[in-house]
C-alpha cells in the first residue's frame, strides 16, 4: 500500500534528506512506498546534481533575500523554490513499480501531473525528457534517480510565479533556449494562476487525486527511524563540500 | 543544524579554469566542459542540466577524459568513452557522447591556441 505525506513545509537541506531517508527505507524494506507533497520554507534554489552551484546562482542575491540553496542528488536544473508559489512532489518506490526505460518512467510520472492540471481545467502535455507545459511553456520540472532498487523523482508545479525573484538568483545560460520558440527564460515558464483561478488547495487537492489515482494508499507520516536519517542526511545536504563539490 | 546558512567562502582556488566550451543538445540538455589546470594536469568537469544514471559515473567518464592525451581523433575519444560508458552500465539522458567529444575537443583547443577563456555556444 502506497504512503502518502500531506504537503507540509521544510528548508531545503531538510526536503532533500527526507527523499533520500524514504529511500534509504524503501531500498531496506523498512518504508512503503510513498508519495510526498512538499513546500520549501525559507525559499531555496535547489540545483542538479551535475550542476556548479557558481555558474547557476547568485549567491549575493539568495544572501540579501534570505533565500536558501542546496544541490540534489538528482540531475537536471536550477529551480527557484518560492515558499508560496508551488508545490513539489516526490513519488519513491521500488524500481519494479516503473518501467525500466527511464524516459518512459518520466513519462508515466509526469502524467500524474498532467491530470492533476486537468481536474483544475488546465490542458498540459509532457514534454521528453522530464517537462510538462502549457502552450508550450513550463509549468513542471522533475528530476529522478534510481540508486539501489529504488527509484526517487522529484519535481516541481509553479502555481505561483515571482519572476523578478526567480530570475534575480537564477542564472541561466542563454545558450538554454536556443532550441526553444521563446525569447527570454522569463517567457518560458507559466504558472497555475496565470491559466487558470484556482486556489492552492484546490491545485494540492487535484494533484494529490492525480498522483494517487489506481493506488491503493493512505495518508501516513515519517516513522521514527526516517527521522532520525533525516537528521543525519540534513547535515550533508547543508554541507559546503555536498553543495559546492562541482 | 545549519541549514539556512549560506557560507562566505566560495570555492578554494586550488585549480585554474583555462578553457570552456558549451552547448544545448538539440531535443536534449545543457552540457559545458571545462578544463582546469590542477598541479600541472589537465582536469576536465561536464556540468550541466543532463541526467547520468547511475550519477556517479560523471566521475568516470571526466577521469577518463583528464587522462587522454588531447591528441586522440574524435572517432577515438568517442570510442573509449563508449567503451567506459558501457564498461560501468551508465545511461546518458539529454546527453551524448558526440557532444561530450566535440566540447572536450573545442576545449582542449581554446587551451592549447592559448585563445582567452571562451564560453559560448558550439
Amino acid at each position: 500500500m502506497w504512503r502518502v505525506l500531506e504537503l507540509s513545509s521544510y528548508p531545503a537541506a531538510i526536503n532533500m534528506a527526507i527523499d533520500e531517508a524514504i529511500g534509504d527505507g524503501v531500498s531496506c524494506g523498512s518504508s512503503p512506498p510513498t508519495i510526498r507533497f512538499y513546500k520549501w520554507k525559507p525559499g531555496a534554489v535547489s540545483i542538479g546534481y551535475f550542476q556548479c552551484i557558481m555558474d547557476e546562482i547568485d549567491l549575493e542575491a539568495c544572501r540579501e533575500s534570505g533565500i536558501d540553496y542546496v544541490r540534489r542528488r538528482t540531475g537536471g536544473g536550477a529551480v527557484y523554490h518560492d515558499p508560496d508559489g508551488e508545490i513539489t512532489y516526490s513519488i519513491i518506490a521500488r524500481e519494479r513499480y516503473f518501467s525500466r526505460d527511464i524516459r518512459k518512467s518520466y513519462a508515466d510520472i509526469c502524467s500524474c501531473i498532467i491530470s492533476g492540471l486537468r481536474r483544475n481545467g488546465i490542458d498540459s502535455e509532457f514534454k521528453p525528457i522530464n517537462d510538462v507545459l502549457v502552450n508550450g511553456r513550463k509549468i513542471s520540472g522533475s528530476a529522478q534517480t534510481r540508486r539501489n532498487g529504488v527509484l526517487t523523482q522529484h519535481g516541481t508545479i509553479l502555481y505561483k510565479l515571482n519572476r523578478a525573484v526567480m530570475f534575480s538568483v537564477l542564472r541561466p545560460s542563454k545558450t538554454k533556449l536556443s532550441d526553444k520558440p521563446v525569447r527570454s527564460h522569463e517567457d518560458s515558464v507559466t504558472c497555475v494562476l496565470e491559466e487558470k483561478d484556482v486556489t492552492e488547495q484546490e491545485l494540492y487537492t487535484s494533484l494529490l487525486l492525480g498522483f494517487t489515482e489506481g493506488k491503493i494508499w493512505q495518508f501516513g507520516s515519517l516513522s521514527n527511524t526516517e527521522w532520525s536519517r533525516v537528521v543525519k542526511l540534513s547535515k550533508k545536504y547543508s554541507s559546503y563540500e555536498w553543495n559546492f563539490a562541482r | 543544524m545549519e541549514t539556512g546558512r549560506i557560507p562566505d567562502r566560495e570555492r578554494p582556488v586550488m585549480t585554474v579554469q583555462t578553457a570552456c566550451m558549451e552547448k544545448k543538445v538539440a531535443g536534449g540538455k545543457f552540457v559545458r566542459i571545462s578544463i582546469y589546470t590542477e598541479m600541472g594536469q589537465n582536469k576536465v568537469i561536464i556540468s550541466g542540466d543532463f541526467f547520468i544514471h547511475p550519477e556517479e559515473a560523471i566521475f568516470i567518464i571526466e577521469n577518463t577524459l583528464s587522462r587522454l592525451s588531447g591528441n586522440e581523433a574524435d572517432t577515438e575519444v568517442e570510442h573509449i568513452l563508449e567503451k567506459v560508458i558501457a564498461e560501468n552500465g551508465a545511461e546518458l539522458i539529454g546527453l551524448d557522447i558526440p557532444t561530450i567529444t566535440k566540447l572536450y575537443k573545442g576545449a582542449l583547443h581554446v587551451e592549447s591556441t592559448g585563445a582567452q577563456l571562451v564560453s559560448g555556444s558550439h
